[in-house]
């Protein structure tokens, strides 16, 4: 797909090529706008709020980068912003130091389907699930974490722990609940 | 991850076809009514000058000769009293009827409709031959002494008369202008053939007469030109800011928090969801330069370039984290004031509505296009109960009306000062959903003008 010609033609507002934009891009934005939320109503919110920014802020986006990038890159802001503004957020977006359960760290050699993976994200708490979305998905810094949350890296990297020692224990019981059902024990 | 694709559902696209369209609407909208606005103006501007041009330059040009001519005559009787006291004694003497051209005119015929431009023919004939009665009298007086081109008192003299008489010519060119057609079927018959060599010889002085007087026309219209010059002028209203559902609805403030993006239920008191404060108004003042022009003697037009700043103040709660959002809550703890910066063009006219020279009133009428640099208002949402800003909700262009009274005061110094009330009107709604749904802005202060005349 020739970019560059669907983003000359968006920027004349021609509503094919805005369409066509939104088809190319729509499903793996929803994808990430599914990370950081709880239900597929909020992604869904969020993948409009972003798109609208998107087609507004098009003519700041320089072609030397990939589109896509850009795009997911608004995407992750109006989630944040999308998750600060919203009080159902606000109870789990703290960011108080909490103590982390001990599971073993040993990495499980299961493989996870991106969706399965997905699910299990949404499960951690809102401020876990933001930090590790953007540190191991999007692959910020914890200081760059620090500054757009507005919390310390230290806190960052405590609940990226949290979040990484809860997905090991979720990920193993899943990998047993799985052996359970392949070999059928009770 | 990356991987992970979820196609969205279709309403999602349908909601932000409408939401970018809207906005685009929205931006030609305005683009087209700022350069019909701009266009009304300066097709109402040439209309009101050009057809005052064409009909009335005539008028105006004899009107201040005239008004010239009375001020020029007043000025000089003074001078002159002593004069004309040496001439009277010798007009009473030597006034001879053999010397006076007589031009009588009558009809031929009995044409009871040409009678009024026979009157007219008389007056001027008269008026011709008291002009050179006076010449022949001043000839007379100073013969001996070969002196009455260069003599300054003779001269004075002479212009003294040449005025009155000039102002009973321009009454009498008026008239005649109007029967000039019908003057044409007039004979002359009477005439005194004395009189015949005379008026000859008077044509030579209409014809100097002719010279001054456009000489002088064309001074008064330079120094209209002059006053018709564009000043430069700053202005500085303070006052406050009311935002209201309507015009002169300034006391309802209340927000129009039911529909809030996100909101579940309306504003009613049994809603168990959580409400936003009451809005209360704040300050706001206009501040900016402008370039003003005398349209005609009793109007003026203006146009400028202003920084609007209108406010209003939410009690909200506490600030959530670092970020720039309050939610509400019921002790109402902090003061959070939403500002609203402007840039606004205005363009207003002037009219003079008092005859009072040393203090002249004027009421002003305008229409403002204004655009906003930059707000931090909270918008609302009833759930979860949040103050957030999302300047994307406020429409960004405003169309505005004017109106006001303004009194100038030191109106004859270098730097005239203009103050009076000022009302300002936003027709536009501040935006079409959210916290400001079809909510207008109303400005209420005291407006100042100082104007830097070139002298």
């Amino acid at each position: 797909m020739d970019y560059h010609q669907l983003v000359t033609d968006c920027l004349k507002l021609k509503p094919e090529a805005q369409r066509m934009l939104y088809a190319h891009f729509a499903p793996s934005m929803l994808g990430v706008c599914f990370r950081y939320t709880k239900s597929m109503e909020d992604a869904e919110d969020v993948l409009q709020d972003g798109f609208v920014k998107v087609y507004k802020y098009l003519k700041q986006y320089k072609a030397e980068g990939e589109l896509g990038a850009w795009i997911r890159k608004i995407m992750v802001n109006t989630a944040l912003n999308y998750l600060k503004s919203n009080r159902r957020y606000q109870y789990d977006l703290s960011f108080d130091e909490m103590p982390l359960h001990v599971v073993s760290t040993d990495n499980p050699e299961i493989k996870l389907h991106a969706k399965e993976l997905g699910e299990l994200i949404r499960q951690l708490p809102t401020g876990s699930q933001t930090i590790f979305n953007l540190h191991a998905v999007e692959g910020y810094s914890h200081v760059e974490i620090g500054s757009m949350l507005g919390i310390s890296d230290g806190t960052s990297r405590s609940q990226y722990a949290r979040a990484r020692a809860l997905l090991i224990e979720w990920i193993e019981k899943f990998s047993l609940k799985a052996q359970e059902g392949k070999y059928g024990t009770k | 991850m990356d991987e992970l694709k979820i196609p969205p559902s279709e309403a999602a696209w349908r909601n932000i076809e409408k939401r970018i369209t809207q906005k685009s609407r929205q931006r030609r909208i305005a683009f087209v009514l700022f350069f019909l606005a701009l266009f009304l103006l300066t097709g109402g501007y040439w209309l009101f000058n050009s057809g005052k041009n064409t009909n009335t330059e005539q008028n105006k040009q004899i009107s201040h000769a005239l008004k010239n001519n009375r001020e020029i005559v007043i000025a000089k009787k003074k001078d002159s009293s002593s004069i004309q006291k040496t001439f009277s004694n010798k007009k009473d003497a030597g006034s001879n009827e053999n010397n006076i051209p007589k031009v009588i005119f009558s009809l031929n015929g009995k044409d009871s409709k040409n009678k009024k431009q026979v009157v007219l023919i008389n007056k001027r004939a008269s008026i011709i031959s008291n002009e050179m009665l006076l010449k022949a009298e001043i000839k007379e007086r100073f013969s001996s002494d070969n002196k009455i081109n260069k003599n300054p008192d003779v001269e004075d003299l002479l212009n003294l008369k040449q005025d009155n008489l000039l102002d009973k010519k321009v009454d009498l060119a008026k008239q005649d202008a109007k029967s000039n057609a019908q003057i044409e079927n007039v004979t002359l018959e009477k005439v005194n053939p004395d009189s015949v060599k005379d008026i000859a010889g008077l044509k030579k002085i209409n014809e100097e007469k002719d010279t001054l007087f456009s000489e002088k026309s064309s001074n008064i219209s330079l120094n209209k030109k002059q006053k018709r010059k564009w000043i430069l002028g700053i202005t500085f209203s303070g006052g406050k800011s009311f935002l209201a559902n309507g015009f002169l609805d300034i006391n309802n403030n209340n927000l129009n928090y039911s529909s809030a993006p996100g909101s579940v239920t309306g504003g009613s008191s049994s809603s168990p969801l959580p409400l936003p404060a009451k809005t209360i108004n704040s300050a706001g003042f206009i501040g900016g330069a402008f370039l003003e022009k005398s349209i005609s003697e009793k109007s003026k037009i203006s146009i400028g370039i202003n920084y609007k700043y209108f406010s209003t103040i939410n009690k909200t709660g506490s600030k959530i984290d670092s970020v720039v959002i309050a939610y509400n809550s019921t002790t109402y703890t902090n003061s959070y004031r939403n500002n609203f910066n402007y840039l606004e063009l205005p363009v207003s006219f002037k009219f003079q509505v008092t005859n009072n020279k040393s203090l002249p009133v004027y009421w002003l009428a305008g229409i403002n296009i204004s655009q906003l640099i930059s707000s931090n208002a909270l918008q609302f949402k009833s759930n979860p109960g949040v103050y957030y800003n999302d300047n994307s909700l406020i429409n960004k262009i405003q169309l505005g009306f004017s109106t006001g009274f303004s009194a100038t005061l030191f109106s004859k110094q270098k730097n005239p000062v203009n103050i009076g009330p000022y009302f300002y009107y936003n027709a536009s709604r501040l935006a079409n959903e959210g916290m400001y749904n079809k909510k207008h802005f109303t400005f209420i202060g005291i407006s100042t003008e100082i104007l830097f005349n070139k002298k």
